[in-house]
């Protein structure tokens, strides 16, 4: 059985900057591995120690994802992928839903096979769409659950509990299907040391000194547009169906604040009127 | 946007694409329209109007009861119904096969709105992806407008521009479609809470057209098992005059406190109700139907007290539009305190008490 998580790595929350030109500055910015794709990695770290099998990561990035990847080994992931291209750059959701799954029939995980369950975070601290998951799923033709919690793997069926308004509920999904990982699932593991020690080999550091994975390295795999076999005009800024017009600042409503104590909240109220 | 050369290429997006016309999914569970759905006929209806094409909402349910219409009420043109006994609760696979077949094989609208529910997030992205289509998550403004694309030299008019808080808020990012790929509908998922529903008008007349996909086993695939829903309550925060929010400080003695300045508001008449931040949901003092922010409701009361927050964005994403904003909060820096029109700096546990005190010898806010 294979777990494949979706992992993006994001600019960490609090540190995000914006540039003169009003992008996000992705490149100088602190990253870490998404908050909800933490979620989705525990949930197939876990999969593994309960019915055995592998774990692969998935990613869609700039070559310093392998970061996030080292971190996710060093939990016991046991291979990562990684397609990266400058084609791809300025992609929305629509493009990214098809180089993903693109990306996973070239790694062989099809609709008719059973032995495979995908997932990621609900959605990206960046992005914030909660798109990407749905649409990977309905490029590989699979069933999908959003918003899932915990997830349990009998023969070729998965029982899933999603959260809905107020509640939950329980599905039955034959595999493969993908899950989108909710926040409120169980949080990502430490590092294991023997995992560690067995990444460490094939780890350096590449010319700004960020830690990459060694050329050649078996448990990594770098792939680009032209590897997967993507058409390049469904893919970046010019395959998307979507565009950012304008970002205009928001200008903050100023609220004159007045201090004051219970006793005076009644005339304050009335001055309102 | 509107600045563009004499010579640039013009077309209209509907004649591009050749669509026409606004659709609303409007959302229902357990034989009830979702108020989000009301909400979006108000956007609906105006952007259809300055188009000069029809509205339609789409309902898709195992019995839709009088849904159809009320949406005729509130401005629809054409209700399309979609029933099927296994259409009780929301599974991805028969709601994508039913909204994409009627886009791709009865009518592709220019437009298509959803509710930015746990449904409307999950199907909104599938669809789009099956019918070819733009889609734009969680928007708070909708509008037309035209586009003007330098390498192209094209102006497209008459197009969605769907706008959604990002970069944490400080930008208002306006989303078109591309008119290197230029695909309809232009899809969109707003908000609960965030569109004024329109007034209901029972003398309005519209078509009902009944749709039947031509479904396939495997949309069935996937089986539901069981579905709770907290104690059956479903509480709607958007069309009270005044709301009551508690923090994670506030803890079980606050909330109560909470709870019995509510009650006190609503007993003067007051439409009145309590809420809670995310910390305060998981933490347990409240239900996750009672949470304000981006992962529960958006409200913009006439009235909004919140006790014990400081105000992550998070939080100030779902109440920051509310008319007036008042604070009881121990730390008069936070960020709450600072967005607010009043703070009354102090410990909750001794605020409470005496606004009570008031409401019940007749203070209602200015209510």
């Amino acid at each position: 059985m294979d777990y494949v998580v979706l992992l993006k790595q994001v600019p960490k929350p609090k540190e995000m900057r914006v540039t003169a030109e009003g992008t996000l500055d992705r490149a100088s910015a602190p990253s870490q591995i998404n908050q909800d794709c933490q979620h989705a990695l525990e949930l197939a770290l876990s999969l593994k120690d309960n019915y055995g099998g592998r774990v692969v990561v998935v990613s869609m990035g700039p070559p310093n994802f392998q970061m996030s990847h080292i971190t996710a080994m060093e939990r016991g992931v046991d291979e990562t992928v990684l397609l990266s291209d400058r084609k791809l750059g300025g992609s929305d959701t629509w493009s990214t839903g098809y180089a993903l799954s693109g990306t996973l029939q070239h790694l062989g995980y099809s609709a008719d096979r059973d032995d495979w369950i995908i997932m990621g975070g609900r959605q990206t601290t960046d992005g914030d769409t909660a798109h990407v998951p749905s649409q990977v799923a309905e490029n590989l033709g699979i069933p999908q659950v959003t918003l899932a919690e915990t997830c349990e793997i009998e023969s070729s069926y998965a029982t899933v509990r999603r959260i809905v308004e107020g509640g939950s509920m329980d599905l039955r999904m034959p595999l493969p299907c993908m899950l989108s990982i909710a926040p409120t699932a169980a949080a990502l593991r430490g590092r294991n040391m023997k995992a560690a020690v067995k990444v460490k080999k094939h780890v350096t550091k590449d010319d700004r000194g960020k830690d990459v994975f060694k050329d050649g390295a078996p448990i990594f795999r770098l792939l680009s547009v032209d590897d997967v076999g993507l058409e390049e005009e469904k893919v970046g800024l010019s395959g998307s169906p979507t565009i950012v017009a304008a970002a205009p600042k928001v200008e903050k409503a100023t609220r004159d604040l007045q201090i004051t104590d219970a006793l005076g909240i009644q005339s304050v109220v009335e001055g309102w009127q | 946007m509107s600045d563009w050369p004499e010579d640039a290429l013009m077309q209209r997006f509907s004649e591009a694409t050749s669509s026409e016309g606004v659709m609303v999914f409007a959302e229902m569970v357990d034989g009830e329209l979702l108020n989000v759905g009301r909400e979006l006929m108000g956007p609906g209806r105006e952007m259809a109007d300055q188009l000069g094409v029809s509205l339609t909402a789409m309902l898709i349910h195992h019995d839709v009861g009088s849904a159809p219409q009320d949406l005729i009420s509130l401005g629809a043109d054409k209700v399309v119904v979609v029933t099927d006994p296994r259409l009780e609760h929301f599974t991805t696979l028969p709601y994508t096969r039913a909204l994409s077949d009627y886009l791709m094989n009865v009518h592709r609208p220019e437009i298509l709105l959803m509710g930015a529910t746990t449904t409307g997030r999950d199907l909104a992205p599938r669809v789009a992806s099956r019918v070819d289509a733009g889609v734009t998550a969680d928007c708070t403004k909708l509008s037309v407008g035209p586009f003007y694309h330098r390498k192209t030299k094209t102006v497209t008019t008459h197009m969605l521009e769907a706008h959604r808080p990002s970069f944490g808020e400080s930008k208002l990012a306006c989303i078109m479609s591309n008119p290197q790929q230029l695909w309809a509908p232009a899809m969109a998922t707003a908000r609960p809470g965030i569109f004024v529903a329109p007034d209901s008008d029972s003398s309005r007349t519209g078509e009902v057209e009944d749709f039947t996909p031509s479904w396939s086993e495997k949309d069935f695939d996937v089986e539901v098992i069981d579905v709770r829903r907290g104690g059956g309550e479903r509480v709607e925060l958007g069309h009270c005059k005044i709301i009551i929010a508690g923090g994670i400080p506030c803890g079980q003695t606050g909330f109560r406190e909470i709870h019995e300045l509510s009650e006190s508001l609503k007993s003067k008449g007051i439409d009145a109700e309590w809420a809670a931040s995310r910390a305060a949901v998981d933490a347990g003092y409240a239900p996750s139907t009672r949470q304000i922010g981006q992962t529960g409701q958006s409200v913009r009361p006439p009235i909004y007290i919140a006790v014990a927050i400081s105000g992550a964005p998070q939080h100030m994403a779902g109440m920051k539009d509310s008319a007036r904003i008042i604070s009881i909060n121990t730390d008069e820096n936070c960020t709450m305190v600072q967005s607010s029109d009043a703070a009354i700096i102090g410990d909750y546990r001794e605020v409470l008490p005496s606004i009570i005190e008031k409401v019940q010898s007749g203070f209602t806010f200015g209510l």
